[in-house]
């Protein structure tokens, strides 16, 4: 069997009826992981089969004798190598962590273990979740399986191509400026970023300390709302986790749209998106109109400033949130005769060249006498952002475009022009600066074959409406996509 | 010309909290080299901060204590630099919104009154400890990193050493005695750094150096001395001060230019995103305040002007509350047990607590604070003291009473006999004893005769030895004159 | 706005982050023009911009004063801990990614705090 022949509830209903065995599922994703050994790099670090197995073995068990399972009992994750998980290492895709291993796991790992999910491994991620397209990686790219050719999008370009080519049922990935969305589009899957706080980051490698969520990833909007919910929830270990109650997100996938007002920012299906994702986005808005919402133009000028107001902010938190990264207490030492040295070599060595830029960018921002010009001003910018943005959820509940201007691109096309990489965030952006939810849905494919992603924002705390909407769009586009099959290279 | 001294301070002061200041390590001095630590106060990927409220409390307590005005929101703030005893590359601090601003500090330094005003109170984490062998690789330990510390910046007010030295005792005084540090500066309880500056002609500022690294009064001292002694040998050369940052060397007597670039001094400043804003409620602050106890230097006042106690006896109980408590309470007492005196009974009791129990405490080995109470409640001593006062023991016989009395609890009655204490008074027994040292002394007794009158202090003193101390020495005193009077013939 | 050489050199120190001369030139171009086309976030809250940013209060967990170094947050309650002890690493799990370790300690090249 292949994972992709199924929907996440039929994985569930096949479970309980024992028609599908845990045993089965891990199969399948072992055996999709070796068939893309060499082509699609979508995991750093896989956990020892003979233990999944067993512990495949155990759950199948544990059903055969009644006992009561967890939401995600014998599903296989594959959780983002920016996540800590004891036992399996952490590298953030980076020299600097190449053989560090965490003595603890994130909280929502243990939450994952807690409802009986299996971590298949660690997934291949831009290195420190810096990037878009998954080639700033100490390990190489990841490889987009609809098109091996092009990237499978970035910063959780693993996580993404995982789900997409069958090599786990659901995945953990995590989203500072699109990280999530964004692969989820290029891929043909779903991913969700929540309302800043909804999940624990504690475990989260951090990246931008007021921007980053971890989200999940499925082939299905009902897949993602029922891992988000197992994940959810307040965290005594991470002061920024709200102490709000779990919302209903898996309920709201099937309520439908009727009466729901959608806004449609103009600048999103302006000139700068390629006409065949702004066919396939404005053909899933017409199906949400049908099915009872209505749709009308919105403004949102301030937005013009989000990718400026993001990436000044989020470098200046970078470069802070990666000083730890110095050779003493863990990580990649070089040879370095006096102490700075071991700073200076461990961090020019143990970095990427993306990353690297990113901490200039930020400790630049933040340095004295340019700090009021950058850093200072992309904070009234994002306040204004903000302002103007959540502003908009009193005249609509979700707000609807594309998640990225372009389908996946080839790789190498843009790694050499950052700006151009960077500019490309302009739609995920806005929800990480303004704490609002977002989720990335399939709305078809192109006619050259290669999945769209339409994006849904609501306001913070609001995530039942968003899978109110992903549900519809996924309902009137047909259901989950499953790229084409690929033999053996 | 006359050059005078400036003088500011930063102090900081461990909070007596149980834990540290953003995890649940335990906040004890010394152990093995890194037992106290885990993933958040070695700042290992992943981990985050979570305030320790106690901390707050205890930085509220002591804003009260001096008079600074706190601030209903206060934010911590990254301040960056790279160091290996840092392990995140920034500490978690106060910048722009501390929890406290303004207060300050009247002491009394040789005769005259002197105001010390602060500009800000904030608590911040601490750092590890590094441990420096020429020649050989440094160490680091991070048991102390996280340690809740407060911070105190005065303003540069201080006009003398003298006065900065009495201002370093006070407000150390009035941490301790709020319970907000253990104050023992052996142990690094509490540090100064200080800056200072000669001011020119007609109060014209003069450039400040700062001086870290002083861990006792002595060292303040010394320190100033050396510094100020330095920056008018420079002034009257005809030099400038350049702005520096020196470290002191207690055993050498010397200060360093410390290791530092001109770089290292961008801090890069900005909000902590990982922690939400600090509320100080006003209920909560009148809450709090109800925690200050009466301040040294009103307790000092107090038992001078209601006691009738000296300046330096007054200052030495007033020291610790709980002196100050256990004094009032003796003297209470002391008046039902018969010392009719009123006006006696603070400094008799008050020279009792100075002298006879500090110096059993300190034969003992024991603190002050584990002699008062349960082992020698005041009344106890009190009732000593009044029995000392009406005769019915001498000093030495008291002094000893005291050890019994701490020792056990039998009632100090039972214990005067059982040691043989009570003072002798009975002209009868006494005579006895007269008679025979007379005997023993032939030529004592003839000189005194003779008219060498010192010697009825010789005879009466082996007169108390023979009983053991327990005669009384007038008594002795006046046999003594009549036995040689009687055979004067 | 152009970002010089020597500007990328003082920020690459304070980073601690060693980069030679190609690496240097090649990343100050990359900051001019990133920070180049960021120049433009200013315009938002200059003159003619009020009215459309209106802050409210709820808004922000860290209170509403505009000040530059306050950052927008997800409403929640102020977040502590109580003051009790936990569990702690044993040294040895402390010191086993550490790269070089002495004593029970992390270890780092020689250096007195003193030395310029």
């Amino acid at each position: 069997m292949r994972l992709t022949d199924h929907t996440f509830r039929e994985i569930v209903r096949g479970l309980e009826s024992r028609e599908l065995s845990s045993r089965d599922l891990v199969g399948a994703a072992l055996e999709a992981i070796h068939s893309h050994t060499d082509t699609l790099n979508t995991f750093i670090r896989i956990a020892d089969p003979e233990q999944l197995i067993g512990m495949a073995r155990a759950v199948d068990d544990a059903r055969a004798r009644g006992d009561v399972l967890g939401p995600l009992a014998g599903i296989p994750v594959a959780v983002k190598d920016n996540i800590a998980t004891r036992g399996l290492g952490t590298t953030c895709a980076s020299r600097m962590l190449e053989s560090f291993d965490p003595p603890y796991d994130a909280t929502a790992v243990t939450r994952l273990g807690a409802a009986g999910g299996i971590v298949i491994g660690k997934t291949n991620m831009d290195e420190f979740a810096m990037g878009s397209s998954n080639e700033h990686s100490f390990y190489g790219p990841a490889r987009n399986p609809w098109d091996v050719g092009r990237v499978p999008g970035g910063s959780s370009g693993g996580s993404a191509a995982a789900v997409a080519a069958g090599e786990a049922v659901l995945a953990l990935g995590s989203d500072t400026g699109g990280s999530v969305r964004q692969p989820a589009g290029f891929c043909g899957v779903v991913g969700v970023k929540p309302t800043y706080g909804r999940i624990s980051r504690y475990g989260l490698i951090a990246f931008a300390s007021s921007f980053d969520q971890i989200g999940p990833l499925a082939r299905d909007v009902e897949g993602a709302a029922v891992l988000l919910e197992v994940i959810a929830g307040a965290d005594h270990a991470d002061a920024t986790s709200l102490r709000m109650a779990v919302p209903e997100c898996v309920t709201a996938v099937t309520r439908g749209v009727a009466g729901l007002r959608l806004g449609v920012p103009e600048r999103f299906l302006g000139p700068d998106v390629d006409s065949d994702v702004r066919e396939r986005v404005e053909l899933a808005v017409t199906r949400l109109e049908r099915a009872g919402a209505t749709v009308r133009s919105l403004a949102l000028p301030s937005l013009s400033h989000a990718v400026a107001a993001y990436y000044l902010i989020a470098d200046a938190e970078a470069s802070a949130n990666l000083a730890r990264y110095d050779g003493v207490g863990f990580g990649y030492r070089a040879a370095a005769a006096d102490l700075d040295g071991v700073f200076e070599r461990s961090r020019g060595e143990g970095f990427g060249l993306e990353v690297k830029r990113r901490i200039m960018l930020g400790t630049y921002a933040l340095s004295a006498g340019y700090r009021d010009r950058y850093y200072a001003s992309a904070q009234e910018a994002r306040r204004c952002i903000t302002s103007e943005l959540l502003g908009a959820f009193d005249e609509v509940d979700g707000i609807v475009g594309p998640v990225s201007p372009t389908v996946a691109f080839g790789l190498g096309e843009r790694v050499s022009d950052p700006l151009a990489m960077y500019l490309s965030d302009i739609f995920t952006v806005p929800a990480n600066l303004t704490g609002a939810a977002a989720i990335s849905v399939p709305c078809g494919t192109t006619s050259g074959g290669l999945p769209v992603g339409i994006q849904v924002i609501v306001d913070r705390f609001n995530e039942p409406t968003m899978f109110a909407v992903a549900g519809e769009i996924e309902r009137a586009s047909g259901g989950p996509l499953v790229p084409p099959t690929r033999g053996a290279a | 010309m006359t050059r005078t001294p400036v003088i500011g301070f930063e102090v900081h002061a461990q909070l007596a909290t149980r834990s540290k200041i953003f995890c649940s390590c335990a906040n004890i001095v010394g152990g093995e080299p890194n037992t106290r630590v885990c993933p958040v106060c070695l700042g290992l990927p992943g981990a985050l901060p979570v305030l320790n409220d106690r901390a707050v409390e205890l930085g509220i307590v002591a804003a009260l204590a001096v008079d600074a005005t706190v601030a209903d929101r206060s934010s911590f703030a990254r301040k960056s630099y790279f160091y290996p005893d840092l392990p995140k590359g920034y500490q978690i601090t106060q910048d722009t919104r501390p929890l406290a601003t303004g207060g300050g500090l009247d002491v009394e330094s040789n005769g005259r009154a002197v105001r010390v005003g602060f500009s800000q109170l904030h608590i911040e984490e601490d750092a590890g400890k590094m441990l420096h062998r020429p020649g050989r690789s440094s160490l680091v330990d991070m048991n102390r990193c996280g340690v809740p510390l407060l911070e105190i910046v005065t303003l540069p007010e201080l006009t003398s050493i003298d006065d900065a030295v009495v201002f370093a005792e006070e407000i150390r005084r009035i941490l301790v005695s709020c319970g907000v540090t253990s104050g023992r500066m052996h142990e690094g309880g509490i540090r100064f750094d200080t800056n200072v500056s000669l001011a020119g002609e007609g109060g014209a500022p003069g450039t400040p150096c700062e001086i870290k690294n002083l861990n006792s009064f002595r060292s303040i001292r010394r320190a100033l001395e050396h510094e100020i002694d330095r920056q008018r040998a420079v002034l009257d050369g005809g030099g400038r001060i350049a702005h520096q940052t020196l470290l002191w060397d207690e055993r050498e007597g010397e200060a360093h230019p410390m290791r530092s670039k001109e770089e290292a001094s961008d801090y890069r400043y900005f909000r902590e995103p990982d922690l939400p804003d600090i509320i100080a409620s006003s209920e909560r602050i009148e809450e709090l305040r109800a925690l200050v106890p009466e301040l040294p230097g009103a307790a000092r006042a107090r038992l001078r002007d209601e006691h009738g106690l000296a300046a330096e006896v007054a200052g030495i109980i007033a020291d610790d509350r709980r002196e100050v408590a256990y004094f009032e309470e003796a003297v209470k007492a002391v008046g039902s047990f018969g010392f009719d005196d009123p006006v006696e009974r603070g400094p008799a009791c008050a020279r009792w607590l100075v002298g006879p129990l500090r110096g059993l405490a300190h034969a003992r080995g024991l603190a002050m604070e584990d002699l008062l109470g349960p082992r020698l409640p005041a009344a106890r001593l009190a009732e000593l003291i009044a029995l000392r006062a009406r005769g019915r023991l001498t000093e030495t016989a008291a002094k000893e009473l005291l050890g019994h009395a701490v020792d056990s609890r039998a009632p100090l009655t039972d214990l005067i006999e059982q040691f043989g204490l009570r003072q002798l008074s009975d002209e009868d027994e006494l005579s006895t004893v007269v008679a025979s040292v007379l005997d023993a002394h032939p030529e004592e007794l003839a000189r005194l005769r003779r008219g060498e009158d010192k010697l009825i202090r010789f005879l009466t003193g082996q007169v108390m030895k023979k009983t053991g101390g327990r005669a009384n020495p007038r008594i002795v005193g006046e046999l003594i004159r009549a036995a040689a009077k009687r055979e004067d013939s | 706005m152009a970002v010089s050489i020597d500007e990328a050199r003082r920020a690459a120190r304070l980073a601690r982050l060693a980069l030679d001369d190609g690496e240097l030139e090649m990343l100050a171009a990359d900051l001019s023009a990133v920070l180049g086309h960021f120049e433009s976030v200013a315009e938002l809250t200059s003159a003619g911009a009020e009215g459309r940013c209106v802050t409210t209060p709820e808004l922000f967990a860290s209170g509403s004063d505009r000040r530059s170094d306050s950052v927008p947050g997800p409403r929640h309650d102020v977040v502590v801990r109580q003051d009790a002890v936990g569990v702690m690493l044993t040294a040895e799990e402390a010191l086993r990614n550490a790269p070089e370790s002495e004593d029970g300690q992390f270890s780092v090249p020689g250096f007195l705090p003193d030395e310029p």
